[in-house]
């Protein structure tokens, strides 16, 4: 409604102040013409009236009438005939007067005055300067040249009126110029006649105006105001419909701009409605496969173990794991599960790509690794093998990073394989988290017949592992800023004193609040796995001696005895003496010490000896290599006996705890 | 640790048996010195040595620069556990092992 006051009363007021404007200019312009053609007619009809006079006159008497004063019967005579003329004619008044003194004193001969204007004439020899001084020059060039005078006199005064004045000179029969007739006509029609003029033209121009208002508007109503106000009902309809209706639209079948509009406005509800359809479509097919997703999410779950505590009649160690998925399903998994009474396998791993492919890959990974572990492998073996069937059939080309441990739950050894996959970080019993930097293998899946290194790490009742896929140190703010591996170490050294659960928990909160509003790019994997006890602790056999070398004897004593306990053979027998001989030896001649503890336990595949010292601080595998080619002449003495350690033993770990030096020894059976 | 010394002529034979470790090497040492003198042969033999460690290798490096200045110097009967001891530290490779 308010679209139609508006623009009718903006087109409407438009043509009425067209109309108005137009209305005065002919009225003026009408008033302006009428007016001069009025005042024209009244001049020329004064002059007709004063050649009349003229030819009444008789000139050459003037002088004498003036002279004497006297008059006659001829002037008589003549008076009554400009009396008559007067009223006959209606002229207000008829005058003949000599001019004198630079035509400025009007001397009258005659005056002839109409009755009605209720003066009374001037009598022969009146003298009256009452010339209009801006008629002087005019009257002077007609008195001298006997011509017409160009001007047109007129005045207008309140007492008389508007009147014209015809003014010729008079000759007398010599030709001189004696006198002049002055006649001065009142234009008594001239006002009421073009008031009756305007008034006409405004009525006629008022009533043309109306009518063209009256078709006007309905023309605006028809064929704008109406067809746009459809048009603008219709959209809004549509808009609370959805269902087209092309019928409105296609009655307003207007060639204009109008029409056009209501063309477009039907082809855009047909492609509306179309639009919606599809979309429509696509929303029911996306809900469908948003359904599908999300019980792939809950198998895909259903696979990690999410069970905690998941062996709660194990104290020796605790696990907690997490994973929180960018996508509905996601690429990353973690594993753990018991290979034998006295193993634990943890995984942790990451698919390339994201989403359904990644996640079918996961699950075939994750299972194969399980599989192979649970053959008794080692983690090496397993991925190798794993390597090589993934990359069977990998049309896709994806790939995996696996972090894979085997951990001995009796003797705290925990073999590891990482191919391509985040270094594990590590706090040791007290201490901080570090992150476990080794050179990684190749990612598993990426290239057929790849071999892993094996590496080993000891972990003692106290110690933490923590792993974890990339989207913990990657995560991103809205800056496009990384999480980064050193934020991650902070987060996790404020959480070490939790527990596994609530530790995992800080960090999460630690990527979230970091993270901010940006939306997680990656999933986001951790695990964490503590430390306790050693599995039948008891099992430990143990020497404590004072830190003197005379102790050696029992030392080694001590070994023998073990060892052929453990039904270890000859070689495996001196070897393991040797080592002991020399750590204990270095530990005696360098270290400071007061009494030595050496600890002895075997799991299935190893003996493993830990030298407990609580002298200086000391890392033997920190010793450089000797040079074992020089000639005889050119050896240095030294060194030889770590050198010895390390070729005999299959590990070798030293670690700094409570103020004790601990060097872990394992060989293999 | 026993050790058995004979003098042959200008030849010293030792024959050592039980292990040399840290604490029985230095006696293996004093028995060499004294026992040497200006032999142009030092053999050694290791037929019941059970092993050998790091100390005993340094007296076994300091004799061989001494025999490498006056004469020959030979270990004989290495058993299997000692030979692996010289091996690792490349001691089979500046020792004559018969």
């Amino acid at each position: 409604m308010k679209m139609r006051l508006g623009l009718s009363a903006k087109l409407i007021a438009s043509v009425l102040m067209l109309s108005v404007l137009l209305c005065i200019t002919i009225s003026y312009m009408g008033y302006r013409e009428f007016t001069t053609v009025l005042e024209d007619q009244y001049n020329r009809s004064a002059y007709e009236i004063a050649e009349t006079v003229k030819t009444y006159l008789n000139p050459d008497e003037f002088d004498r009438y003036l002279s004497t004063g006297e008059t006659d019967e001829e002037y008589d005579r003549i008076e009554a005939l400009l009396d008559s003329l007067v009223i006959s004619t209606d002229t207000y008044t008829i005058y003949v007067t000599e001019l004198s003194d630079g035509y400025t004193t009007s001397t009258y001969i005659y005056d002839a005055i109409h009755p009605d204007t209720g003066f009374s004439r001037y009598e022969l020899g009146y003298k009256a300067e009452d010339m209009d001084p801006q008629y002087h020059e005019e009257v002077a060039r007609m008195m001298t040249t006997g011509e017409r005078s160009a001007v047109y006199f007129y005045s207008y005064s309140e007492a008389s009126g508007a009147h014209t004045t015809a003014a010729i000179p008079v000759e007398d029969s010599s030709g001189a110029i004696v006198a002049m007739i002055g006649v001065e006509k009142a234009m008594t029609a001239l006002n009421s006649a073009r008031l009756t003029y305007v008034l006409h033209v405004f009525e006629v121009t008022a009533a043309a105006v109306v009518l063209f208002l009256i078709i006007y508007i309905y023309f605006l109503r028809r064929s704008v105001i109406t067809p746009i106000l459809t048009i603008a009902d219709e959209a809004q309809r549509f808009a609370q419909d959805n269902v087209e209706q092309l019928d409105v639209l296609e009655a307003i079948r207007s060639n204009d701009e109008i029409g056009s509009l209501a063309s477009v406005i039907g082809q855009m509800e047909t492609d509306i409605v179309s639009y919606v359809e599809n979309l429509t479509a696509i929303t029911a097919e996306k809900e469908r496969i948003s359904a599908e997703l999300s019980v792939a999410t809950e198998i895909q779950a259903g696979m990690l173990p999410s069970v905690f505590p998941p062996y709660p009649d194990r104290h020796e160690f605790d696990i907690f794991a997490s994973m929180t998925p960018a996508r509905e399903v996601g690429g990353d998994f973690y594993d753990f599960f018991l290979v034998d009474d006295t193993h634990i396998a943890l995984v942790m791993a990451d698919v390339s790509g994201k989403g359904v492919p990644a996640a079918l890959f996961m699950v075939i990974a994750k299972t194969m690794i399980k599989n192979r572990c649970l053959l008794g492998e080692d983690p090496a073996t397993v991925l190798m093998k794993v390597n090589d069937q993934l990359c069977e059939n990998n049309e896709e080309g994806l790939f995996v990073t696996v972090w894979l441990g085997i951990y001995d739950i009796s003797t705290g050894r925990l073999d590891y394989v990482n191919a391509g996959h985040e270094y594990p970080a590590v706090a040791r019993a007290g201490g901080m988290f570090t992150l476990v930097k080794e050179k990684t293998d190749f990612v598993v899946a990426g290239m057929e017949g790849l071999s892993y290194h094996p590496r080993t790490l000891f972990l003692s009742p106290g110690d933490r592992l923590f792993l974890y896929t990339d989207g913990v140190p990657e995560a991103t703010d809205g800056s496009s800023t990384l999480f980064g591996e050193d934020r991650m170490v902070e987060a996790l050294n404020a959480g070490r004193g939790l527990d596994v659960q609530s530790m995992l928990a800080h960090m999460k909160e630690s990527v979230d609040a970091f993270v901010g509003e940006a939306e997680a790019f990656d999933d986001m994997t951790m695990l964490a796995f503590d430390v306790r006890a050693y599995a039948g602790e008891d099992d430990v056999r143990h020497i404590s001696v004072k830190a003197e070398l005379g102790q050696l004897e029992d030392v080694l004593s001590f070994v023998e005895e073990v060892l052929s306990e453990a039904g270890a053979d000859g070689p495996v027998a001196s070897q393991a003496g040797v080592c002991i001989d020399e750590l204990f030896s270095n530990i005696v001649f360098y270290g400071g010490a007061s009494s030595v503890t050496i600890e002895f336990c075997r799991d299935s595949s190893s003996y493993i000896f830990r030298l407990i010292d609580d002298g200086r601080m000391y890392d033997p595998t920190a010793a450089a290599e000797p040079d074992i080619t020089l000639s005889a002449d050119d050896r240095a003495i030294g060194g030889l006996g770590i050198h010895i350690v390390r070729k005999f033993m299959d590990h070798m770990s030293y670690e700094h705890r409570d103020g004790k030096n601990i060097v872990t020894l394992v060989k293999n059976a | 640790m026993t050790i058995d010394k004979k003098h042959d002529g200008s030849s010293f034979f030792l024959t050592v048996s039980g292990r040399v470790d840290t604490l029985t090497a230095p006696e293996l040492d004093k028995a060499i010195k004294e026992g040497l003198g200006t032999s142009s042969a030092l053999v050694i033999d290791f037929s019941d040595l059970d092993y050998i460690s790091s100390a005993g290798l340094r007296v076994l490096l300091a004799a061989q620069k001494v025999m490498n200045r006056q004469g020959t110097m030979t270990i004989r009967n290495v058993k299997p556990a000692v030979m692996d001891v010289f091996e690792v530290t490349g001691f089979s490779s500046i020792l004559t092992i018969e």
